[in-house]
């Protein structure tokens, strides 16, 4: 392969990562009970980032991570907080090992994140915007 | 390879094996019991062998020969929630310690109370919050650099207090402001150098204010001030003050004599007399102010801190500062830093060289007397800047890489932040009356797990 076709090659793959992660919404998701009507990309940031444990609402949050390896989680805090999955992890590192907060739990998949959020008023999760059903509130959406 | 150094290897290996194979920490079933890890691997060279870089403190550090005393360590912390508000929290630290020793050290063993979603209390054994990036100090992973800067947080040997702590949360429009109320007391070991044994430090009766506001667009400040009481004291420091009392109580027999011994003696041994508080002190007034600013938002990573260090009687005052710059380049962070530490009043040698026509062998002693209060004084000379270049790769989600070297530059009459093993040697006589530029290079492996 010669230097122009892998650049060529290249950009094509950078140009179809570009649309895959353009294309993907990703939607911050409550309990329908809870009286939260909308989130702003800050506030999710500080609950998820340990920078505050209090939902809009005034109650605990108990927010829910999906794994590194997801995409949505990659667009949830590089929209939300401006983070790359290192800082985010490097953010965590800090908050752990000063015994000021611990990570969200981190479940498997969106199922799981929205069983958690049918089954508790102060959860808060993100989600890919497909999985979203009406059993979930969306209260922020982020692209 | 040393002995020594071949005793580290199973803790070096253990480290890499513990990173690579356990890439997230452990949780409990019943998410009850968290345990978690940080380290770090690192390996140091000193441009001179004329004196050792380390963390202030540690007995030793790098020469011309690189060494992986000053950075490497190991932690494990683990957390059990005893109920949804109540947690205990314990970090075993083994670090090179100011024995020259891998000893693990309880670093933190306390209890946190959430009383409200914004209320918080803990008591125990916790990190002693001087600085802005104070409690995760050790943990490389979680900082740009490959350290906190040295020329600050060189400034306080103390990192943990035992007491407590209530920390209030407020929001005010997209801004987090957590103000912290901390007392206690803390306790840690010196090394000033290899001929004498590390020094005792206790600062009593602290108390402290944080305010540390985060605000929007990635931008967050840190205000702290704290004060309490000092004391510094080993075997060799208690010995010379012994000597000092007793060529006091000598010189005073003169000061009764016929002259000229008479005003001579007088004034020799009101010097001599006052050895003993200078080195040593004993509950001294200390404070410690700090202002901090970062910046941590997509590519750039900014921080700074301003402090001022207070030991009025001591005269042992220092200001110090520094400032870094990181661009974030897909995995690699190139960073830069400059810093300064300079002391704003020194305690001068209150030693007389004794002239006393009847008693030449306390006008000898009295020289002897002068040195070796010079060599104690020597460890407070600490004025250095320095300036850093770096590289951080984040190499894997849990370990990064980063390559640093720090220029650092001392005035004559100053030792830096650098260990002299032997005060009094003639080496390291030279090294504190002479100006001296120092490359230090550093390679550091730092992980989380």
């Amino acid at each position: 392969m010669n230097i122009k076709h892998a650049i060529q090659a290249a950009a094509a793959a950078a140009l179809l990562a570009l649309a895959q992660t353009a294309s993907a919404q990703v939607a911050v998701i409550v309990n329908p009970k809870s009286s939260i009507a909308s989130i702003t990309p800050e506030q999710a940031a500080a609950i998820f980032l340990g920078k505050s444990s209090m939902l809009p609402s005034g109650q605990t949050a108990v927010p829910a991570d999906l794994p590194e390896s997801s995409q949505a989680r990659e667009i949830f805090y590089s929209k939300a907080a401006g983070k790359s999955p290192a800082q985010v992890k490097a953010t965590w590192a800090r908050l752990t090992f000063s015994g000021k907060a611990t990570p969200p739990k981190e479940l498997p998949t969106a199922a799981d994140v929205k069983k958690l959020v049918v089954a508790n008023p102060d959860a808060i999760g993100y989600i890919e915007k497909s999985a979203v059903d009406s059993t979930v509130k969306v209260v922020l959406t982020l692209e | 390879m040393s002995e020594k150094k071949l005793r580290r290897l199973p803790l070096a290996a253990a480290a890499l094996v513990a990173c690579v194979s356990a890439q997230a920490e452990y949780q409990s079933p019943d998410g009850k019991f968290r345990l978690s890890g940080f380290g770090t691997i690192g390996v140091v060279r000193n441009g001179t062998d004329d004196a050792e870089f380390n963390y202030p403190g540690q007995l030793g550090g790098a020469t011309k020969r690189a060494s992986l005393n000053p950075d490497s360590k190991i932690a494990v912390q683990g957390t059990y929630k005893l109920s949804p508000t109540v947690s205990a929290t314990t970090q075993v630290l083994t670090k090179y310690d100011a024995e020259g020793q891998y000893i693990p050290n309880i670093e933190w063993a306390f209890a946190k109370w959430q009383a409200a979603p914004a209320l918080s209390f803990r008591a125990g054994r916790m990190g002693a919050p001087y600085f802005m990036v104070s409690d995760f100090r050790d943990v490389g992973y979680a900082n740009t650099m490959a350290r906190p800067n040295i020329d600050v947080y060189g400034q306080v040997p103390v990192s943990q207090f035992q007491g407590a702590d209530a920390s209030y949360q407020m929001n005010i429009g997209s801004s987090t402001v957590v103000t912290t109320l901390w007392a206690g007391d803390s306790k840690a070991q010196f090394a000033a150098a290899v001929t004498s044994p590390p020094l005792e430090v206790l600062i009593q009766g602290q108390i402290g204010l944080n305010i540390q506001a985060d605000l929007s667009e990635g931008w967050s400040l840190r205000l702290g001030h704290m004060q309490g009481k000092l004391s510094l004291s080993n075997s060799k420091s208690r010995q010379l003050a012994d000597f000092a009392n007793q060529l006091a109580a000598g010189a005073t027999q003169y000061a009764s004599s016929a002259a000229p011994d008479a005003a001579n003696g007088a004034t020799a041994a009101a010097s001599f007399a006052q050895v003993d508080p200078l080195v040593n002190p004993s509950s001294l007034d200390a404070s410690f102010t700090g202002v901090g600013l970062t910046y941590d938002q997509d590519a750039w990573v900014i921080s700074g801190e301003f402090t001022k260090r207070k030991v009025a009687e001591l005269a042992a005052d220092t200001t110090a500062w520094y400032g870094n710059v990181g661009y974030r380049v897909g995995k690699f962070t190139p960073y830069f830093g400059l810093s300064k530490i300079k002391s704003d009043r020194r305690a001068s040698n209150p030693v007389v060289l004794a002239n006393l026509a009847s008693a030449p062998d306390i006008n000898a002693q009295s020289a002897v007397l002068h040195s070796l209060v010079d060599n104690v004084l020597g460890f407070q000379k600490m004025d250095q800047k320095t300036t850093t270049l770096g590289v951080r790769w984040d190499a894997m989600s849990n370990l990064a890489i980063k390559a640093q070297l720090d220029r650092i530059t001392k005035p004559a009459d100053s030792n830096g932040m650098f260990f002299v093993p032997d005060p009094a040697s003639t080496t390291a006589q030279n090294f504190l009356n002479s100006k001296r530029a120092v490359n230090v290079m550093t390679l550091s492996v730092d992980f989380v797990f």
